[in-house]
């Protein structure tokens, strides 16, 4: 008799379940539901995606996300392979949708990419970094997304690769410049490092 | 550096082990940019899920996907069964039937059971009399009448008898005419033969008519002359192979009182069917060479021209 999902199942355990249907399914279309229903939410919003857009894609995303389960392969890639199937459905919605702004690729930063000081009066380190996050994240967008990735979900180099689409060569330098602009963004909080 | 780019990001994605206090304070702000999600939502997405039937277990799956087959063969099945059950099934037996009469052979007496039958071993003075009277079954002639037979299966062997006999006739008369096709396709396949052959010797008597008497003869050593001589003579005789089947004769235009050589014309003796065979079909192949004889036969000489 199979074990029933539980919380502290990892992804490609939940997908797995999914596809058997039945009870199963349901459980872990629960739990992968309460721990990517909010990050994929969050991304279609930092995409310019208005709330009530945001809610229909991420309900469509796990749609697919089921109607697919039965064709994943568990190789210990499941929270990257979730990504993958929302950011294909979030980019069909921007797609058919004249009133949704157009997906960046993450071939370069932004023409009109520049730091923004934030001019709110900061308590600590931690508001600090968390406001100029948000200000980084309204800069670059795709940017902060692989900070959240790797930060929220773990995710190493070659998850985040699978994800964007890119070589392995080609997402280090993406994360190099990544990396290289969050600073200019967070240097600002170390005066306030004790 | 990209090198320390990564290691940074993969520290990041180790938690919160890291003593970095800037990684601390992301993964701390990083749980805060999610927005909430309520339990509506949730529910929203079960009930879309159950609507679509992807929330199904293997085995609904299944019985949703092949109920339909299946049920359709279970009711063919009930059907086929209830028909044999009932016998609706079952060969009939035409011979069971007592109305049924025995088809008449071709060129006997129609068989009905008032007519009489008369001795034909008798006088035949009696088997004038106009008179119909039934005389006895031991007396008839060969013809059974069916009211005279009491045994079905006896019914059923002449029937198969009769049916027998059919058909062989029937096979006879088709075997007949398939003969008969293949005789009248073999004989116009000749005509067709002959009359080629006519023209060939139409063809060259008229080359005959126009060109001086040629004179025949077997000469080895002028064939081996003619050989080195001529390139087209002995290209026609390596095509053809060094077979000791085949003879080739020097042929040439005699001019009366004279002994020259030609070097347009060539005879060929083959002496075999299978170097016949090659000859006539290098023959028909060969552009450029009139045949001005009969089709190559072992033992007869023919001789090939060259049209200019």
């Amino acid at each position: 008799m199979s074990n029933a999902p539980s919380a502290t199942d990892s992804e490609d355990r939940l997908i797995v379940a999914m596809a058997l249907g039945g009870r199963q399914a349901e459980a872990a279309v629960g739990i992968l539901f309460s721990r990517f229903a909010g990050p994929f939410k969050g991304r279609a919003m930092r995409r310019g995606v208005n709330q009530a857009d945001a809610d229909d894609v991420v309900q469509d995303a796990f749609v697919k996300i089921v109607k697919s389960a039965a064709g994943f392969q568990p190789k210990g890639e499941g929270s990257a392979w979730l990504w993958c199937v929302f950011n294909s459905v979030l980019a069909d919605a921007q797609r058919k949708s004249q009133r949704l702004p157009r997906m960046e690729d993450y071939d370069g930063i932004p023409e009109n990419f520049r730091v923004q000081a934030d001019g709110s009066c900061q308590l600590d380190f931690q508001d600090c970094v968390q406001t100029q996050m948000t200000a980084f994240g309204n800069a670059w967008p795709e940017g902060l997304q692989v900070i959240l990735w790797s930060a929220s979900h773990g995710m190493k180099t070659r998850e985040i690769a699978a994800i964007i689409q890119r070589s392995e060569g080609a997402t280090r330098e993406f994360l190099s410049q990544v990396r290289k602009k969050f600073k200019t963004f967070v240097e600002q909080c170390d005066e306030l490092l004790d | 550096m990209p090198e320390q780019d990564d290691n940074w990001f993969d520290e990041l994605a180790a938690g919160n082990s890291s003593s970095d206090p800037l990684i601390k304070a992301v993964h701390a702000a990083a749980n805060r940019f999610d927005p909430a999600i309520d339990d509506l939502a949730l529910a929203r997405l079960k009930k879309r899920l159950r609507g679509e039937g992807l929330l199904e277990s293997r085995a609904q799956r299944f019985v949703r996907q092949f109920s339909p087959p299946i049920a359709s063969a279970a009711v063919v099945l009930l059907c086929f069964s209830v028909l044999l059950q009932s016998g609706l099934l079952s060969i009939q037996d035409d011979y069971r039937s007592n109305e049924y009469a025995l088809a008449p052979e071709a060129g006997s007496p129609p068989i009905d059971a008032e007519v009489e039958y008369f001795d034909q071993a008798s006088d035949s003075a009696s088997a004038e009399t106009e008179s119909s009277q039934l005389v006895s079954p031991q007396a008839a002639p060969v013809s059974p009448q069916p009211s005279l037979l009491t045994s079905r299966d006896e019914q059923s062997a002449l029937k198969e008898a009769e049916l027998s006999k059919a058909t062989t006739a029937r096979e006879q008369r088709s075997k007949r005419v398939q003969e008969s096709r293949f005789r009248a396709e073999a004989s116009r396949q000749a005509e067709a033969e002959q009359s080629a052959l006519q023209m060939a010797d139409d063809t060259w008597s008229d080359f005959a008519e126009e060109a001086e008497p040629i004179l025949i003869r077997e000469s080895k050593d002028h064939r081996e002359d003619s050989f080195s001589s001529n390139k087209q003579q002995a290209r026609i005789v390596v095509e053809l192979g060094s077979s000791s089947d085949l003879a080739v004769f020097s042929a040439f235009v005699a001019k009366p009182g004279s002994d020259s050589m030609g070097t347009d014309e060539l005879a060929l003796e083959c002496r075999s069917v299978d170097s016949c065979a090659q000859l006539n079909q290098l023959l028909r192949e060969q552009a450029g060479w009139l045949v001005a004889s009969k089709i190559a036969q072992p033992g007869i000489l023919i001789v090939v021209r060259k049209l200019k």
